[in-house]
């Protein structure tokens, strides 16, 4: 594999063909995020017209007004960004501990336990629907953040991609800080949290990502408007006979930009964290 | 490092107590019950407790305003409506009939849903027989509403149907209205009307969707399903009325418009000069196309042949009470009030453009008004007249089910010119193997 791999290497003819390819693959991805930016600046009515506009209209303002007439917008992006913190934060930390102790320490039914985990992947999420209803109806969180956040706080992807990670650490260090005395909490936030960085940048922006766009389960569980997520809150904007394009696509705008800042900075470790621990050295 | 440590843990441990802090009560919680004075016989009984309601859009403000005036008399009971959206509304209701919790005491279900709700789930929902005075409504509303002999619903917006024309293209054709009076006379106009001023007559998503092939039916007093819930698709009424709909489309007046927005900006743009569609087409006209104001004008259905009627039934709501309900007197006595108050429902009708299906409401003067972008024609008279024709029609609960299947015969009719009676034969022998009806 070529290392330090620089844009300089290719040169010529080459480099025009893989940026001409490169500009259209870019341009294919990103348009439809440009008709959604250009849409919530303009009215329904100019959104329907044939040929589209492809410009930004002046209709943001009363866009705007509309969506916050249907939804309490401020509100809504506050829960979401709390469940998706909250939650994100609070996996980070499990499936870190779950995947460390699945790769580092020896204890009876490991492998077990670990394909156990690794099987509740193959649950379809509609199968846990009804039953979890019922059981947080019983427990009495229906309509709370803790109903949202806490079924999914230990999920087999985040341990599994953690397990995978630690695994690659070197033990030698590990036994090296015991015999220097230090506890075994201390080894694992001080010496081997700090070097899965990477690893926890990628499965904090899919958790989050996964939690911000989650619809059916915040739509089932939450009761009342002041509770709704963005994607419930969205989905509650369409009507039965007249749909708001223009406002709809501005709600839209709204949630997106959280996740586009958030890849945007997390990007690097994002990819590199993917790809971590699939080679040992 | 240690601090680090702390912060994360710090951090953390807020977020739950935050948590806790924030999540609020759910109204379905709340354990009163509704506490009734038996003394006052005659009197109005005392009601109180929350009611919690799932709409979507207009009905859900609509709704609201209800609850308003609902509170004039009953100032003790706390109604919240909740305005989720239609497809959230069946979502959220069939995983709470399925868990039978989290469920709300009022609901607004579309017309062709309400026997799939209560046919999946026959306890599911509250018996409105006795609270419905069957006469005040129209009687495809009634039908519409019934579920093994029981009213599991309360009727409340009717959709009755008519052609919307462009009385501008009509004239530049040298088309007559009055002298459409079949749906042949209707295909002719359209040749002429493709010829003279090259706008298709009639937009038909030959695959995607069967709403004039189910109006026409309904014209004929049939539809999918006879009362018995007996499929009923290679009837001479259904063979009728899809050969009409393979006509149109073999004589090129019809106009591919995909689906709902596809609609919106074909009429915005001038490429169709009829729609066949329901009362809120109107509404939805008036908002997003007022370009178009002053050239249009409604006009009856035509007949099929010698036969049938000139109405049908396009859309439509309806509210139903689940079963579960806490506080099911409240519930019923709201509804009651929400779909038969006078002022309510012409408020739901003048501001909401839901048009009632209580037939009291027909003699208000806001039926009697010119409409200004129907160039001063009375249309809402129209549609009140058009409402009360309208034939009984029955829904079951494999309703969507065998409604994506005529709408595949459609299209094999028209896109693949296949014979009209050996599909529908098919269709039907289909239906009742998958059905045992």
């Amino acid at each position: 594999m070529r290392k330090n791999f620089k844009p300089g290497d290719v040169t010529g003819t080459r480099l025009i063909v893989y940026y001409i390819v490169l500009i259209l693959v870019a341009f294919v991805s990103l348009f439809p995020f440009y008709v959604m930016f250009v849409s919530s600046t303009l009215s329904t009515s100019q959104i329907l017209n044939i040929p589209p506009h492809l410009s930004f209209g002046n209709q943001l303002l009363e866009n705007f007004k509309n969506l916050s007439e249907k939804i309490n917008i401020s509100r809504v992006i506050f829960n979401s960004l709390f469940i998706a913190i909250t939650y994100t934060l609070l996996t980070l930390l499990l499936d870190s501990m779950a995947g460390y102790a699945l790769a580092k320490y020896e204890f009876k039914g490991k492998s077990i336990i670990f394909g156990i985990i690794i099987s509740t992947l193959m649950v379809p999420s509609q199968v846990t629907l009804v039953p979890m209803f019922i059981m947080m109806n019983k427990i009495g969180w229906q309509n709370t953040y803790w109903a949202i956040i806490f079924p999914a706080l230990a999920n087999a992807f985040g341990i599994f991609l953690m397990r995978q990670n630690m695994t690659s650490f070197p033990t030698a260090l590990i036994e090296a800080a015991r015999i220097d005395g230090c506890s075994e909490f201390g080894i694992f936030f001080q010496i081997v949290m700090p070097n899965m960085k990477p690893a926890l940048g990628a499965l904090g922006i899919y958790n989050f990502m996964s939690q911000w766009g989650n619809f059916m389960w915040p739509l089932i569980i939450l009761a009342t408007k002041d509770m709704y997520t963005l994607p419930v809150a969205l989905a509650s904007l369409e009507g039965l006979m007249y749909k708001d394009y223009g406002m709809m696509m501005l709600g839209s705008t709204i949630s997106t930009i959280p996740i586009i800042i958030i890849f945007l900075i997390f990007q690097r470790q994002f990819v590199s964290g993917l790809i971590g621990g699939s080679i040992k050295e | 490092m240690m601090f680090k440590k702390v912060t994360i843990l710090a951090v953390v441990l807020c977020m739950v107590f935050a948590m806790a802090g924030c999540g609020s009560k759910p109204a379905e919680n709340s354990t009163e019950t509704p506490k009734e004075d038996t003394s006052a016989q005659g009197e109005k009984p005392k009601l109180s407790g929350e009611l919690t309601v799932w709409s979507w859009d207009v009905a859900a403000k609509a709704l609201q305003e209800a609850a308003v005036n609902f509170n004039k008399i009953y100032p003790d009971v706390k109604i919240t409506v909740e305005d989720l959206g239609t497809d959230q509304v069946y979502d959220k209701m069939t995983t709470g009939l399925v868990a039978n919790v989290g469920l709300p005491d009022v609901v607004t279900i579309e017309g062709e849903r309400v026997a799939s709700f209560a046919g999946k789930f026959p306890e599911g929902f509250v018996d409105l027989t006795d609270a419905i005075k069957t006469d005040d409504f129209l009687p495809v509303k009634i039908s519409e509403c019934k579920s093994n002999g029981k009213l599991v619903a309360f009727p409340w917006d009717a959709g009755p149907a008519a052609v919307y024309y462009r009385t501008d293209l009509f004239e530049k054709a040298g088309i007559k209205a009055e002298d459409i009076k079949t749906w042949d006379d209707f295909i002719a106009a359209g040749k002429v009307m493709n010829e003279k001023v090259g706008v298709k007559m009639v937009p038909l998503a030959a695959s995607r969707n069967a709403n004039l092939f189910g109006m026409i039916l309904n014209q004929l007093g049939s539809y999918f399903f006879d009362a018995e819930g007996n499929t009923t698709l290679n009837t001479d009424a259904a063979i009728k009325a899809m050969s009409i709909i393979q006509k149109m489309y073999d004589e090129g007046i019809t106009y591919d418009n995909t689906d709902w927005d596809g609609l919106v900006s074909a009429t915005q743009s001038g490429k169709i000069a009829t729609v066949p569609s329901a009362v809120w087409w109107a509404g939805t006209l008036m908002d997003e196309v007022p370009d178009l104001s002053g050239k249009w004008a409604v006009m009856r259905l035509p007949k099929v042949g010698n036969e049938g009627v000139q109405a049908a039934v396009y859309g439509g709501s309806n509210v139903m009470i689940p079963a579960a309900t806490q506080n099911r007197e409240a519930a019923v006595e709201f509804v009651k009030f929400a779909m038969t108050d006078m002022d309510t429902q012409i408020t739901a009708f003048t501001k909401y453009g839901l048009f009632p299906s209580y037939i009291p409401t027909y003699d208000d003067p806001a039926f009697d008004q010119e409409v200004e972008y129907f160039g001063g024609q009375k249309i809402w008279k129209f549609f009140a007249e058009v409402a009360k024709e309208i034939p009984e029609l029955y829904y079951t609960e494999d309703f969507p089910e065998v409604y994506s299947r005529v709408i595949d015969a459609q299209a094999k009719v028209t896109l693949k010119h296949a014979e009209v009676k050996a599909t529908l034969d098919a269709l039907q022998k289909d239906i009742t193997n998958m059905l045992g009806k």
